[in-house]
């Protein structure tokens, strides 16, 4: 047989029927491996139910429930045996892994201990990110037998006592994350995990001196520049320890950025905490303390003696790579908190 | 053309990643070990396959401005048909390589089979051509995810041979280009 000449009619009819021949074949193997592809992914989650709650009798599947939280929902799977439960399996996730999503099968037994944790689903750097598999390391086997009543679900650098993987600080943190999700709302369900950041009452903890009244309650305002500033003074006995002024930046790469800072009665930053932000996974989050030490360059440090801006800007501080923006209105928030507590009032 | 040339000249005197250098995408992409290589190799071979008994079996009836989407349609069709099958009845390995089936559309490499062999020759050398050019496939990404996994996590088909972490960088992707250098290196060497 000859080729076929380029004609329209020639052209029209091979495609037609290739497409067509194409499309049917693949409705024909779509329609034969849909219960299979279905099976198996049943199977992978029975699997991994199994493998994070002790024995039980029970289908968990049958008895599912769903808790929502901010980003996507929980999925709990109650294991019974005769009738008791004996653990829980819950299907928790994290945006903010290396390469997006990462979901976690995690096994807790009814006082909140953790049983056993297995990944369902990421897309981590194979050789690196993918360890936190439970056959490819033994990163997942330190959370067991862990109650996260006294065992930190954070990572050691970050104040915790999980062991990072190695060069992997990222899937890591995410990979706590994911777990804390799962146990705060399992203790708790209607826990406020919406950002895991501090209450004020904890920042106001964590960056005045220390004190012994309640700043809360001696709460005032101070007006600077046509905003209005909530100022928390830190007393012990009659000594005055330092001031934590809440203050904040409209100028952060998606939105606002609220942070407290507390001063020492000279003036010099005594620590600083995140209440409040929008900023990037894995990029601008990492003004968190909990995520990186950006914050320690401000600690000690005299704003009537130091530019506390970026590098870029002429000042001291060390940008974040790849969050250059959020860095800076994060030294805006700084230097208005010092200006606020330096000058008073100024309407 | 002797068929036995036509076999074995896909393993290195025309192989597709170390000296027609087609298909370097998932080359590179996938080796992070020797098994994730030699499972993308093996997937890459069926699809060359198949597409080339199809190409060659059409070939007179297909006009030729309109060959290479045609040639598209059939090796996006049997991707996808690797993909499902993989999902249903392999979900382990499904699980490891489902990110990277659906490149295996754009891979050049099987494009060129189609273009450059299945369209000009017979089912018999269509078959054996993409045979012997699969096998050089797999052959090449297996040996650049070991080389990769040896240095990289000091392991090879996930037998760790010395307990302790490798370097890093082969791991990443600028080790999969050193790598890779290097082996282009040694096939153009036994190539002269």
């Amino acid at each position: 047989m000859a080729k076929r000449e380029s004609t329209f009619v020639n052209m029209v009819t091979a495609l037609l029927v290739i497409t067509l021949i194409a499309s049917a074949s693949l409705g024909f193997i779509y329609e034969l491996t849909k219960e299979p592809i279905e099976a198996a992914r049943a199977a992978r989650k029975n699997n991994a139910i199994r493998a994070v709650v002790p024995d039980f009798d029970n289908d968990p599947t049958q008895e599912e429930y769903r808790i929502e939280v901010p980003g996507g929902e929980l999925v709990f799977y109650p294991a019974k045996k005769d009738g008791e439960l004996v653990g829980t399996a819950i299907e928790t996730f994290t945006t903010r892994g290396f390469s997006g999503e990462i979901k976690l099968m995690v096994g807790l037994l009814p006082d909140g201990t953790i049983y056993g944790i297995e990944v369902l689903e990421h897309r981590e750097t194979p050789g690196l990110g993918d360890k936190m598999e439970s056959d490819k390391s033994d990163f997942s086997a330190q959370f067991e037998g862990e109650n996260p009543e006294t065992f930190q679900l954070r990572l050691k650098q970050d104040g915790g006592d999980v062991d990072g993987i190695t060069a992997t600080t990222i899937s890591s943190r995410a990979y706590c994350e994911a777990v804390r999700l799962a146990w705060n709302v399992y203790i708790d369900k209607d826990a406020d995990v919406s950002y895991e950041l501090p209450s004020k009452e904890e920042a106001i903890d964590n960056v005045l001196p220390a004190f012994a009244n309640n700043p809360v309650q001696e709460e005032y305002q101070v007006v600077h520049d046509g905003r209005v500033y909530n100022l928390y003074p830190g007393r012990r006995g009659r000594r005055f320890t330092g001031t934590a002024v809440e203050s904040w930046s409209e100028s952060g790469y998606i939105g606002n950025i609220r942070l407290l800072v507390g001063f020492a009665p000279d003036g010099i930053i005594n620590g600083i905490e995140v209440l409040e932000h929008e900023e990037t996974p894995g990029y601008g989050d990492l003004i968190e303390n909990t995520r990186s030490d950006f914050y320690l360059q401000f600690v000690g440090r005299d704003p009537s003696r130091e530019v506390l801006k970026i590098k870029e800007d002429g000042g001291v501080i060390d940008a974040i790579s790849g969050a250059t923006v959020t860095s800076q209105a994060y030294c805006e928030a700084v230097q208005r908190a010092w200006k606020v507590f330096n000058e008073g009032n100024t309407d | 053309m002797n068929q036995a040339k036509n076999f074995t000249k896909g393993f290195i005197r025309e192989n597709p990643v170390f000296i027609l250098m087609l298909g370097l995408c998932p080359a590179l992409g996938t080796t992070t070990s020797a098994f994730n290589g030699l499972g993308m190799g093996l997937a890459t071979m069926f699809v060359v396959i198949m597409s080339n008994i199809v190409v060659s079996l059409i070939k007179n009836f297909v006009p030729n401005k309109v060959r290479i989407p045609c040639y598209i349609v059939i090796i996006a069709s049997f991707v996808t048909i690797v993909d499902l099958v993989m999902a249903g009845y392999m979900p382990a390995l499904h699980e490891q390589l489902g990110l990277f089936i659906p490149l295996i559309v754009v891979n050049c490499f099987v494009l060129g089979r189609a273009e450059a062999f299945a369209s000009k020759n017979t089912l018999i050398s269509s078959i054996i051509d993409g045979s012997g050019m699969g096998l050089g496939f797999t052959l090449a990404l297996t040996l650049l995810g070991a080389a990769r996994e040896i240095f990289g996590s000091y392991a090879l088909f996930g037998f760790q041979f010395i307990p302790a972490d490798g370097m890093l960088v082969f791991i990443l992707a600028p080790g999969a280009f050193i790598a890779l250098g290097y082996l282009i290196a040694l096939a153009n060497k036994l190539n002269k």
